[in-house]
């Protein structure tokens, strides 16, 4: 129990008790100024009055408890829809920090695969560097070969026929002669 | 009939170019393709010593490309400062509602004084 209910309890019954003992002295003044303190009659009206007011006390008593219990009850309930309310936002709280926390890894992400793509490019350039020296290379020797090229020619030529030989061996022979004289 | 065929060399500069690069293609063939430093290779199993020295000799020559071509290499610029500080303060509040649900939790409860047992006392 709270209590803050405790002591309105508390209170509450103090001063019942207070107006009742307040009561009890009116009675028996009145029974004084009548003669009729502590006789038969009085003694019945006093018991009456205890009676009643015991059966008072319980009653508020009892209807103080019950509005306690009665406010426990509805704060209870209003605690259990709280409690509920709380439950259903930390999903979308706990969602929260899963994209920041996705949010934070994939710009580092990113950051570390740009770092290893300029890796990658750096190795290829040193790797192909002499197969891309030697393209380089291809390509300005086409060049210059363009500007001077080979040229390969066929023919057909007939051949000698015998006299054409013959004279030719004639001549050849002449001539050696011609040398030797 | 002969056949004649005439041929038309072109100048002999223009020529010894022409097989210097066919020399250079050819040999160019024969190395072996290596893209690591020479710590990071080591002899395969069934790997000949001759084959293995040449991977070796392929990558000196790769370190000493790659150390040639440095100031050409790509680069990433690092997250500034303002970058680092964002992602640590969003890291850092990641859960931070936890001790606020921890006590709203024990002011609904403890606090009203309404639990199962003080309504039964």
């Amino acid at each position: 129990m709270s209590p803050y209910q405790q002591q309105v309890i508390d209170v509450s019954l103090q001063e019942f008790d207070r107006n009742a003992a307040m009561n009890r002295q009116k009675m028996r003044d009145q029974a004084v100024r009548a003669g009729a303190f502590g006789g038969g009659r009085d003694q019945v009206l006093q018991s009456e009055y205890e009676r009643g007011s015991d059966r008072d006390r319980l009653l508020l008593q009892s209807g103080l408890l019950q509005q306690g219990f009665q406010q426990a009850q509805q704060a209870r309930g209003q605690d259990f829809e709280r409690q509920r309310g709380l439950a259903s936002m930390v999903p979308g709280l706990q969602r929260q920090d899963i994209q920041t926390l996705g949010s934070v890894g994939a710009v580092q992400q990113a950051q570390e695969q740009a770092k290893l793509d300029a890796q990658r490019e750096a190795a290829r350039q040193a790797t192909f560097l002499p197969q891309e020296n030697l393209s380089r290379y291809a390509g300005q020797v086409a060049g210059l070969m363009g500007g001077y090229p080979g040229q390969t020619q066929q023919s057909f030529v007939p051949n000698p026929s015998p006299l054409q030989t013959a004279l030719g061996a004639g001549s050849a022979i002449a001539g050696i002669f011609g040398a030797l004289k | 009939m002969a056949l004649q065929e005439t041929r038309t060399r072109p100048a002999q500069f223009i020529e010894d170019i022409g097989v210097d690069l066919a020399k250079n293609l050819v040999a160019s063939t024969g190395v072996p393709t290596v893209s690591v430093g020479l710590s990071a290779i080591s002899q395969r199993p069934g790997e000949s010593a001759a084959d293995f020295a040449a991977r070796q000799t392929a990558a000196r020559a790769f370190e000493t490309r790659q150390q040639s071509l440095a100031g050409l290499a790509p680069r990433v610029a690092p997250q500034d400062q303002l970058q680092k500080d964002a992602a640590a303060l969003a890291a850092s509040g990641v859960g931070a509602y936890k001790p606020y649900v921890a006590g709203a939790e024990q002011l609904m409860g403890a606090g009203a004084g309404t639990g199962a047992g003080s309504i039964s006392e």
